[in-house]
């Protein structure tokens, strides 16, 4: 085992589970801007921020609050998560 | 004088195999210094776990997409590359101040370098860091120049004709 399976191992799955949905919403965002074929800085004029703080944002290591989430969706006009319902719901 | 930097693998997932470069007659590769390094360092813990899930995340699941990453040069404008288009440059994995440059070749293929501690708002006020960056912008530079000539090749993730690609330092 070499140090970078040795600092996985080490890793908690609340950690895990953190970076895993923080790449996945960036992902959704960097995706949904290809789609509408925007980029980075349409998104930081469309929210009135600096192009390098959406940088940090879809990164995938920012934790991105609820409310920039929904700032997001509405600039967008996508929805970027979605709650599942009880059906849907997979145990982690 | 000058020596030779050869090309490996340092991870292959679903999505991206991620490389490294290993100067020749050295027992490990830049990126693997780089992690014995910082595995060492207790003020970075969480922040290297971090790094390393990423790593396993988006090799595993996503691709490694440019806008995941950022051009170390963007604060001097250098604009980002339109989507689809093929590009290489030095850039870096940015976790707070934990820096791992690497080299974007597509997104099935990163090459993976070293990095550090960022202890100040530019590379230059961090001397431990300097030689890495610059290690890293050279890499990227003579790959870019490889392309061009025809002589760095690559299809999905692999690199062709690895063992013949000449790169110095």
């Amino acid at each position: 085992m070499d140090a970078f399976d040795e600092i996985l191992a080490r890793t908690p799955d609340s950690t895990k589970q953190e970076v895993a949905k923080n790449v996945a919403i960036a992902v959704r965002i960097i995706k949904t801007l290809r789609a509408q074929g925007k980029t980075r800085r349409d998104l930081a004029r469309l929210l009135g921020k600096s192009e390098s703080e959406i940088t940090r944002w879809l990164s995938g290591f920012h934790n991105l609050e609820l409310k920039t989430i929904y700032k997001i969706e509405k600039a967008l006009g996508v929805d970027i998560i979605k709650v599942c319902s009880e059906d849907e719901a997979i145990a982690i | 004088m000058k020596q030779y930097v050869n090309l490996q693998v340092f991870r292959d997932f679903r999505k991206v195999r991620f490389y490294t470069f290993q100067l020749e007659n050295n027992d490990t590769s830049e990126t693997m210094k780089f992690f014995n390094r910082m595995k060492a360092d207790d003020s970075s813990v969480e922040d290297l776990n971090r790094l390393a899930r990423w790593i396993v995340e988006i090799g595993e699941n996503h691709g490694a997409l440019l806008e995941l990453f950022r051009f170390e040069e963007e604060a001097h404008a250098l604009p980002p590359p339109p989507i689809g288009q093929r590009k290489v440059g030095v850039i870096h994995i940015q976790n707070n101040d934990l820096r791992l440059y690497c080299v974007w070749i597509s997104e099935s293929i990163v090459i993976l370098a070293n990095g550090g501690i960022k202890k100040s708002d530019t590379v230059q006020g961090t001397p431990d860091l300097i030689p890495h960056f610059r290690f890293a912008k050279a890499m990227g530079r003579q790959i870019n120049q490889l392309i061009r000539e025809g002589n760095f090749r690559f299809y999905g993730k692999n690199i062709l004709d690895i063992e013949d690609i000449d790169i110095l330092i």
